[in-house]
């Protein structure tokens, strides 16, 4: 059984998270865009878990969006095996995971600008982090537990670089919002 | 600043020593060193070589799946940071830790990362392509 859990769960139950949740566990091996009809094998509990069950629906899914495309990748990061720095590195945690799962869940449909793909990078001991960059500005935004992200804005001006770091809650998504509209805007 | 007690910047390593780092393919966006190679959730110190104690060549063949090296002066390390220990192993006499100071935030510590990401110069090149962004 595949359970994903994190803390607002009746705010994210869309199309977008059972498809994430599907290719992170590897129930789904590709995902074609376009409305499909497919299993859906998972269910919300009022604890805030998603436990695996097997129901049949019409979903939407959209694969241009930023979203989307980033997922390839952070499903595997999430999949890297122990050890996979050569320095006795862990696996990814995935609480982490679930927590990018909970952050783009939230994101999606949040901008009227298109949001370039993020890289995805493993952390030595299990974090990951995401990191942007266009024309002169560059984002990072590290996930340092399951709530908590660290993040850094760089924007060069005349050859100076000027950074901006703080930690955020993942429940503050106006400021991770307002993070990646400065990372947009020209 | 807050160091581990038995770790300190060793003066017998001079300014002008370059330091070799590894770099795994894993964290290369774009093909640019990220910062994410000097971040770690398991130990707040970032593992280098001396390059007057060692070839960048060795430093790659004890990381073959690595995509390259690249190196960093101990002085522009020692402009960010509390410093490099000496931290010699049986088998990596040039071991070298890039001291953190414990007192940073973690988000102080990756304006840092990414100063020594940014200062990194390539010594062996990768040869394996880095994933798209």
């Amino acid at each position: 059984m595949t359970t994903i859990s994190w803390n607002q769960p009746e705010k994210i139950l869309t199309n977008f998270v059972y498809k994430v949740a599907d290719r992170i566990s590897g129930t789904i091996s590709s995902i074609n865009s376009g409305s499909q009809r497919r299993e859906r094998d998972f269910e919300v509990h009022s604890a805030g878990a998603i436990t695996k069950t097997t129901t049949t629906e019409e979903v939407d899914l959209d694969d241009n969006d930023w979203i989307t495309k980033t997922l390839p990748r952070l499903e595997k990061i999430a999949h890297l095996p122990e050890n996979w720095d050569g320095l006795g590195s862990q696996g990814t945690d995935s609480s982490i995971v679930q927590s990018i799962i909970f952050m783009l869940s939230q994101l999606q449909n949040s901008f009227d600008v298109d949001i370039i793909v993020p890289y995805v990078c493993p952390i030595a001991g299990g974090g990951i982090q995401l990191e942007w960059t266009l024309g002169n500005k560059h984002v990072e935004l590290e996930f340092i537990d399951k709530d908590t992200i660290a993040f850094l804005t760089e924007e060069m001006l005349d050859s100076e670089e000027k950074m901006r770091s703080g930690e955020i809650s993942l429940r503050n998504m106006n400021e991770i919002r307002t993070i990646l509209n400065w990372l947009m805007t020209s | 600043m807050e160091l581990n007690s038995d770790l300190h910047d060793d003066p017998n390593i001079p300014n002008d020593e370059p330091l070799y780092r590894a770099i795994h393919p894993n964290n290369l966006p774009g093909g640019n060193i990220s910062s994410s190679t000097f971040i770690s959730r398991s130990d707040p110190h970032t593992s280098v070589d001396r390059s007057s104690l060692c070839t960048p060549q060795q430093t790659l063949q004890r990381f073959p799946h690595y995509a390259g090296v690249a190196e960093l002066l101990t002085r522009t390390v020692r402009e960010w940071t509390p410093g490099v220990a000496s931290a010699p192993e049986p088998e990596n006499p040039a071991h070298a830790l890039i001291l953190r100071d414990l007192s940073l935030s973690n988000a102080k510590w990756k304006e840092v990362a990414r100063k020594l990401a940014k200062a990194c110069k390539w010594i062996i090149l990768p040869s394996i392509p880095s994933p798209p962004t």
